[in-house]
């Protein structure tokens, strides 16, 4: 019945219906099949057209798709699909195991990759979860307050006004709960005392102890051991405490009831329960929570903003809508106080608990917070890491199968379908990539602990217990194989068993996909290794730079003084001392007093204005109580006037720094001497130093102010010389313990603790660096793989040019250049990526370093070193070798 | 020989298997039913009864010439098995009875 002309053959080939066909067809019938629909379309071309046929052939395939043809599929191939796993799984074993090198470097290039990003993935999350743990956690929200100052944003702080939270809830319905954190250190770091039943008397300073509202424990669900939730913290002198503080106390846990007494003069509190520690993944840290008590007085309602305010809500709905009430709120609450300050104002904004740790840098914040922009990053390194193995994974493993042209050669001639060639490949990618997973897994688990302790992390590894991480993990296992597998299936099965017995394949289109692959692998590895090189540079130049102040040995003790105790004349002769005798014994030169010290962040600031000047033109400045020693001690430069001769009598008088006097737009430092300007009360300047980093280099410099006088004297420092520093430790301790036998003696090294702040920027370093070098070592695997089974398919090439007379310098040059030029375009995409990044990443710093050509060059030079290294030895090794031998290298 | 049920299409594709004879094959059947029958039929229908009467043992086939108006794919030539043979002449044979059955009407 065969009707008309035939169809051109042209418009039969690459009908995709066709294709679709052979997807779900038992490949018994397909040939059939095909041919009556081919027949039938070649049909309706003639009657319909070819745009109206292929609709129809499309549909005609479709209805194929029915279980009387599906059905047969299963029922023919199944008995025989066993037999052929089994063979393929014989084949992938021994394949593998005959290529040991290549086993080797894919499992250590993916176990090593998929370690770093579990790693990374759990910190991700950790970072991610923190506060999350709380029952109401999306509907806790904290008070910020902003403050403008002549209709400018002066500050955003965390802390608010003292009663804010109280006549918030009064104003707004929809306020479920308010409640108040106040840490007590503000004031003086609380010392107590336990006494055990044997008499024995323990004390310890509590730097993490805050007073609480009893509504706390309804807002944040603390795990209580022992003690009721609800009322713990109702009445007064009440204290609950978390159990690892209950443990350093009493050495049990079940001590309500038992009795803390402050050496700090705040008296005696019950313990009325007991908490579990704190997660890690929370904003705040404490040990122990008192009960409210009134800490401020009537006239700092409205200047004193030094307290936690948290609020809870019903609903997201009731949030938005006092949110957007809340500059309503502002004015009524606000109103009468600054009816008397024309242009200043306070606004306040809702922070959600959940976004603190990540997004909320405001001043007096609890803890340092983390950054969204580390975590992000370091997850971007991780697929970064992840995308150089994989690719590393697809081109060894191209490789290798074109080298298996002939296996495949025969098996096409025995029968083998392309299904059945890209199985093959399929259950090796498998075999691999599981074991890899494996291996990483474990890697992961083991290393949990170091990595903790090189990042300061808490992380557990709380993702091998979610259902969602498994699902991932077998996704990318998935995506992987299927991306090792496809190119030998793409190019392999296409081929003609003639010409893959003959073993030849397409040269060029190979060699084009996998130097771009390398060029991708090797512009990631310099955007790391540049990424490194910078930030090294970054805290190099942070720790050496002249902060205009000494830090070196110089050694601080905390004073702990208890309420208005300086004023006791007593602790003061005490204090004078203890400094006269460690001068005496010549173990320190200078000593001095004081509320601060300089790199610690000063919590204590004023605003100041010149003498007369309208009230809008005030600076906010940092204040520091000090003796007449403190400039001596921590060898700051005076640039004009005096030091104070005495730490008395010098109500009317400030020291200042230069730029404070800059702010104030006073001249130079000797045209600022004798201005009067007010800070608590009128006071002249009677010395200018010079402005020094106090508060390190991530901040610009800050105005400065320096007044004497009792209150807040919270820091001894001695000035230590010479060798020894532990012995002259112990010296003065024990000269502490004579005059202060009841105070705890805790010190520490100016510059450890300077140098901490720099600490979220080396363990940035830290991270990136090993990070990177992992990244670096897995591309150059690649890249020494690469050039391995280059320079094997090149064997008698080498040969045939070296019996036509080119030397080994040459024929090393030829070989290492072809690798050359993957790492050249590599860079030079890089570069533009990597300046922006570096560009970024400087910009939060306040001094940094230049950005110059050696941040960039350095790391290519490195990274061409590391590269030619990886090649030249086996470009060595080729070119040397007898020609004789490598002609008769099949 | 247990009797198997045959059904109605069936029972016209294995009738057309016999008539095409060496020109039997899937499409050519369905463009009989077409053209012969005025019966509008899927291609893969046909297939998939083709398919069950070789699994009853009805017709047999083999692979036939490959021609340019398929795309070069060769054809299944489908043919009878006496089995397949006996079932059509039964079939018949008890139409006829029952038609007998059937009190003769004069169609004038």
């Amino acid at each position: 019945m065969e009707v008309g002309t035939p169809v051109k053959n042209e418009l039969m080939k690459d009908l995709w219906a066709i294709r679709i066909l052979r997807w779900f067809c038992p490949a018994h019938l397909l040939e059939e099949i095909e041919g009556d629909l081919l027949q039938k379309f070649g049909h309706d071309v003639k009657l319909f057209g070819e745009r109206k046929a292929k609709r129809r052939l499309l549909w005609n395939v479709i209805r194929f798709f029915r279980p009387g043809i599906l059905l047969r599929n299963k029922l023919v191939l199944n008995f025989r699909q066993m037999d052929i796993l089994q063979n393929y799984w014989k084949v992938a074993v021994r394949v593998l195991t005959r290529s040991k090198v290549f086993v080797a470097i894919i499992l250590f290039g993916l176990s090593v990759s998929l370690t770093a990003c579990i790693l990374i993935a759990d910190y991700t999350r950790f970072e991610l979860s923190y506060d999350r743990f709380f029952a109401n956690s999306k509907s806790i929200y904290r008070l910020q307050h902003n403050r403008f100052v002549d209709n400018q944003l002066l500050y955003k702080k965390a802390m608010n006004f003292p009663e804010v939270g109280i006549a918030l809830q009064e104003y707004f319905p929809e306020v479920k709960s308010v409640a108040r954190l106040f840490p007590i250190s503000t004031n003086i770091e609380p010392v107590f005392v336990a006494t055990a039943s044997d008499g024995e008397r323990i004390s310890f300073s509590e730097p993490d102890s805050f007073l609480a509202d009893n509504t706390f424990c309804q807002i944040f669900d603390l795990k209580f051991i022992y003690g009721d939730r609800a009322t713990a913290l109702n009445g007064e002198s009440k204290v609950i405490l978390s159990s690892s503080t209950a443990m350093r106390y009493f050495k049990r846990l079940d001590v309500v009831g038992e009795v803390l007494t402050s050496s700090t003069g705040m008296g005696a509190f019950t313990i009325t329960g007991v908490f579990e520690d704190l997660p890690g993944n929370s904003h705040f840290k404490f040990d122990m929570l008192q009960s409210w008590f009134n800490v401020y007085e009537e006239r700092s309602l409205f200047t004193w903003d030094g307290f936690y305010t948290y609020v809870l809500f019903d609903s997201p709905e009731d949030m938005q809508r006092v949110s957007a009430r809340l500059s309503d709120f502002a004015k009524s609450y606000t109103g009468e106080y600054y009816k008397t300050r024309p242009g200043a104002s306070s606004q306040f904004e809702l922070q959600p608990l959940e976004g603190i740790h990540l997004d909320s840098h405001l001043e007096g914040e609890l803890q340092p917070n983390g950054n969204r922009r580390i975590v992000y990053g370091l997850f971007v390194v991780a697929i970064f890491i992840m995308v150089i193995a994989v690719i590393n994974y697809v081109n060894l493993s191209t490789s290798r199968a074109l080298q298996r042209i002939k296996e495949m050669g025969i098996r096409k001639t025995i029968g083998s379908t392309a299904i059945q060639l890209s199985a093959q490949f399929l259950m090796e990618s498998m075999i691999l990539i599981t074991v890899s997973m494996g291996m990483a897994l474990t890697a992961a688990w083991l290393l949990m602990p170091w990595f903790n302790t090189s990042f300061e992390s808490k992380i557990t590894l709380q993702l091998y217990q979610q259902p969602m991480f498994w699902l991932t993990l077998g996704g990318v296992a998935l995506l992987v194989s299927v991306l090792g597998g496809f190119y030998p299936v793409f190019v392999l099965t296409r081929l003609n068993a003639r010409e893959a017995l003959k073993g030849k394949l397409a040269k060029h289109q190979r060699s084009w996909l996998q130097t771009c692959l390398v060029t991708i692998q090797f512009s990631i590895s310099l955007i790391l290794i540049t990424g490194t090189f910078v930030l090294f540079r970054q805290i190099e130049f942070m720790q050496n730079k002249d902060l205009g102040f000494g830090i070196a040995r110089k050694l601080v003790v905390k004073v702990l003084p208890g309420v208005s105790e300086e004023m006791d004349s007593v602790f003061n002769i005490r204090l004078n001392s203890v400094k006269s005798e460690v001068a005496m014994n010549g173990i320190s030169l200078q000593a001095t007093v004081s509320s601060n010290i300089p790199g610690r962040k000063n919590e204590w600031r004023g605003s100041t204005r010149v003498t007369g000047a309208a009230s809008d033109e005030v600076v906010r400045c940092n204040l520091t109580r000090v003796d007449e020693k403190f400039l001596e001690t921590f060898d700051l430069h005076l640039l004009a006037g005096r030091n104070y001769s005495s730490s008395l009598g010098n109500q009317s008088s400030v020291i200042v720094t230069a730029e404070t006097v800059k702010q104030l737009k006073l001249g130079t430092p000797e045209e600022a001497l004798g201005t009067k300007i007010e800070l608590f009360g009128t006071r002249e300047i009677i010395g200018v130093v010079e402005s020094f980093h106090e508060a390190g280099l991530h901040d610009p410099l800050f105005p400065s102010a320096y007044i004497t006088g009792a209150g807040y004297m919270k820091f001894l420092t001695l000035s230590l010389n010479g060798e020894n520093l532990p012995e002259k430790v112990d010296q003065i301790e024990k000269i502490w313990q004579v005059h202060f036998p009841d105070k705890p003696f805790q010190y520490f090294f100016l510059d450890d603790f300077f140098n901490k702040q720099y600490q979220s920027d080396i363990l940035m370093n830290r991270s990136v660096s090993v990070f990177s070098w992992v990244a670096i070592v897995i591309a150059c695997l690649g890249l020494f793989s690469l050039s391995l089974h280059t320079i094997h398919r090149k064997t008698k090439e080498i040969g045939i040019k070296k019996i036509l007379g080119a030397g080994v310098g040459y024929l090393t040059r030829e070989l290492c250049s072809h690798f050359m030029t993957p790492i050249g375009v590599g860079a030079i995409i890089s570069l533009p990526i990597s300046y922006y990044l570096v560009d970024w990443w400087l910009t939060q710093y306040a001094y940094r370093i230049d950005i110059s050509a050696i941040l960039f060059v350095g790391p290519f030079l490195l990274l061409v070193m590391i590269g030619f290294a990886t090649v030249v030895f086996q470009s060595l090794g080729a070119s040397r070798k007898n020609p004789v031998e490598s002609l008769k290298w099949e | 020989m247990a009797r198997e049920y045959v059904g109605e299409f069936e029972e016209v594709v294995l009738t057309l298997v016999a008539a095409l004879q060496d020109d039997a094959y899937g499409a050519a059947i369905a463009e009989e039913l077409e053209t012969r029958l005025k019966r509008s039929v899927n291609l893969s229908a046909v297939h998939v009864t083709l398919y069950r009467l070789e699994d009853k043992g009805l017709i047999k086939s083999a692979m036939g010439g490959a021609t340019q108006q398929r795309g070069g794919r060769r054809k299944r030539i489908y043919t009878i098995t006496s089995a397949g043979l006996a079932m059509l002449k039964a079939l018949k044979e008890t139409r006829v009875e029952l038609w007998k059955l059937v009190p003769q009407l004069k169609m004038s």
